[in-house]
C-alpha cells in the first residue's frame, strides 16, 4: 500500500497529448513559483477544507500538484471545482483526473463566475490568471490566448475575479493567487475595494529573466 | 456534473432574469447518460453544504432521478444519518454524463458532454 507521504499524481498526460500541447497553457515557471509558495503554506491550510475551486485550471497542473501536497500531509478536500474558459483545457483536466483515478472533482467549462450563484460555498480558491498584458483583440477568446491575455496592465481578468469572488466565499475562505510586476500588484491590494473585504498578505515573491511573479493570500474580512 | 453543481448553476444570457433552476434534459442517444458513483461520506461536509443549497431545487431535481427526498427538513433531520445520507447520494453520486442544462426563461441550451456543462455564451 502507497503511504500518503508517497502519493504521487501522473502528470504525462499534458506532455504526450498532441492536443493539450498545441490548445493548453502548459506548466511554466509562474506555475511552478504558484506551486512552491503552496508547499510552504500547506500547514495554514485546514485538515478538513470542504470545497476548494481554481479558477482558470489550464492543464490542471496546479490544482493538481496542490492535491498532492494536501494527500501527503493527510489533509481532507471533499470536492475540487475546475473552471476554465477553454475547452480543450477541461477536456485535459478531465483526463488526467481519469489517469489518475481521482474522482472528487467538477470541470466546469465557463467564463469566471458567470452562470455560478454566490452562496458562500467555497473554502479555498486558487487563481494563476492571464496577466499578460494585451491589446483588446486578444481578449474575449476562448482559447489558449485566454490563458495569458490580460488587456490593460494584464489585470482586467485580475479586477474582473477580484471585484467578483467575495461572495463566493465562506467566512473563512482563502484565496491564494498570482500577479506580476506589470499588473502593479501593490496597486491592486491598496485597492478600497480589496482593503475593505480582504486582509492581503504577500507569500512569495521571484524575480526570474522576463517577469516579477507576486503570490498573494487574500483572507475574507466578515463585516 | 453532479446535482450539487446544478444547484449552483443559472443563466447568465443578457436580458435573462430568472433563469434558475436549469432545466436537466439527457441525451436520450447516449448509451450512458447518468453514471451512479460512490463517493465518500463525511457527514460534517452534507450539513456544510446543506446551508448553501437551494433545497427546492435539489428535491425538484432529485425527484427527476428517481430520489425521494424529505420535502423540508429541521435541524433534527441534521442529526440523522439516514437523512443526511440520502442528501448525500443526491447532491453527489448522480453524475449527468451526456444531456443539457435549458434555461426556463429564455430557453438557451447548455450543452453537458462527457460531466462537462459548457456555459459559454452562445454555444
Amino acid at each position: 500500500m502507497i503511504s500518503s507521504s508517497e502519493f504521487k499524481i501522473n502528470f504525462d498526460f499534458i506532455y504526450n497529448d498532441e492536443e493539450v500541447k498545441k490548445n493548453v497553457y502548459l506548466p511554466s515557471s509562474d506555475t511552478f513559483t504558484f506551486i512552491d509558495a503552496l508547499e510552504n503554506e500547506i500547514d495554514n491550510i485546514p485538515s478538513d477544507v470542504n470545497m476548494v475551486l481554481e479558477m482558470g485550471t489550464g492543464s490542471g497542473y496546479l490544482i493538481l500538484s496542490l492535491y498532492e501536497l494536501l494527500k501527503r500531509k493527510n489533509k481532507n478536500v471533499d470536492i475540487f471545482y475546475c473552471v476554465d474558459i477553454n475547452k480543450s483545457a477541461c477536456n485535459c483536466v478531465k483526463n488526467v483526473l481519469r489517469k489518475n483515478n481521482i474522482l472528487n472533482v467538477e470541470i466546469i467549462n465557463n467564463d469566471l463566475f458567470n452562470n455560478i450563484r454566490k452562496c458562500e460555498q467555497f473554502d479555498l480558491i486558487v487563481f494563476n490568471p492571464p496577466y499578460v498584458p494585451t491589446e483588446q483583440d486578444e481578449m474575449n477568446t476562448t482559447n489558449i490566448v485566454a490563458s495569458y491575455a490580460g488587456g490593460k496592465y494584464g489585470r482586467e481578468i485580475i479586477f474582473k475575479f477580484l471585484l467578483n469572488v467575495y461572495a463566493y466565499l465562506n467566512k473563512s475562505g482563502v484565496i491564494y493567487i498570482l500577479l506580476e510586476k506589470n499588473n502593479k500588484p501593490h496597486e491592486i491590494m491598496n485597492h478600497t475595494h480589496i482593503t475593505e473585504k480582504f486582509l492581503c498578505s504577500l507569500l512569495k515573491k521571484k524575480k526570474t529573466l522576463n517577469e516579477t511573479i507576486f503570490i498573494y493570500k487574500l483572507k475574507k474580512k466578515v463585516s | 456534473m453532479r446535482l450539487l453543481t446544478h444547484n449552483f448553476l443559472k443563466c447568465n444570457e443578457e436580458n435573462c432574469t430568472g433563469g434558475y433552476p436549469l432545466q436537466i434534459k439527457l441525451d436520450d442517444t447516449s448509451s450512458e447518460n447518468v453514471k451512479i458513483l460512490e463517493q465518500d461520506f463525511n457527514k460534517e461536509f452534507v450539513k456544510n453544504v446543506l446551508s448553501k443549497v437551494d433545497y427546492d431545487v435539489l428535491y425538484n431535481t432529485a425527484k427527476q432521478f428517481g430520489i425521494s427526498l424529505l420535502f423540508s427538513y429541521t435541524s433534527q433531520h441534521l442529526e440523522d444519518e439516514g437523512f443526511l445520507n440520502s442528501i448525500h447520494h443526491a447532491l453527489f453520486k448522480i453524475h449527468i454524463m451526456e444531456g443539457s442544462l435549458i434555461c426556463p426563461q429564455c430557453h438557451v441550451s447548455f450543452p453537458i458532454k462527457d460531466g462537462i456543462p459548457n456555459m459559454l455564451k452562445g454555444n
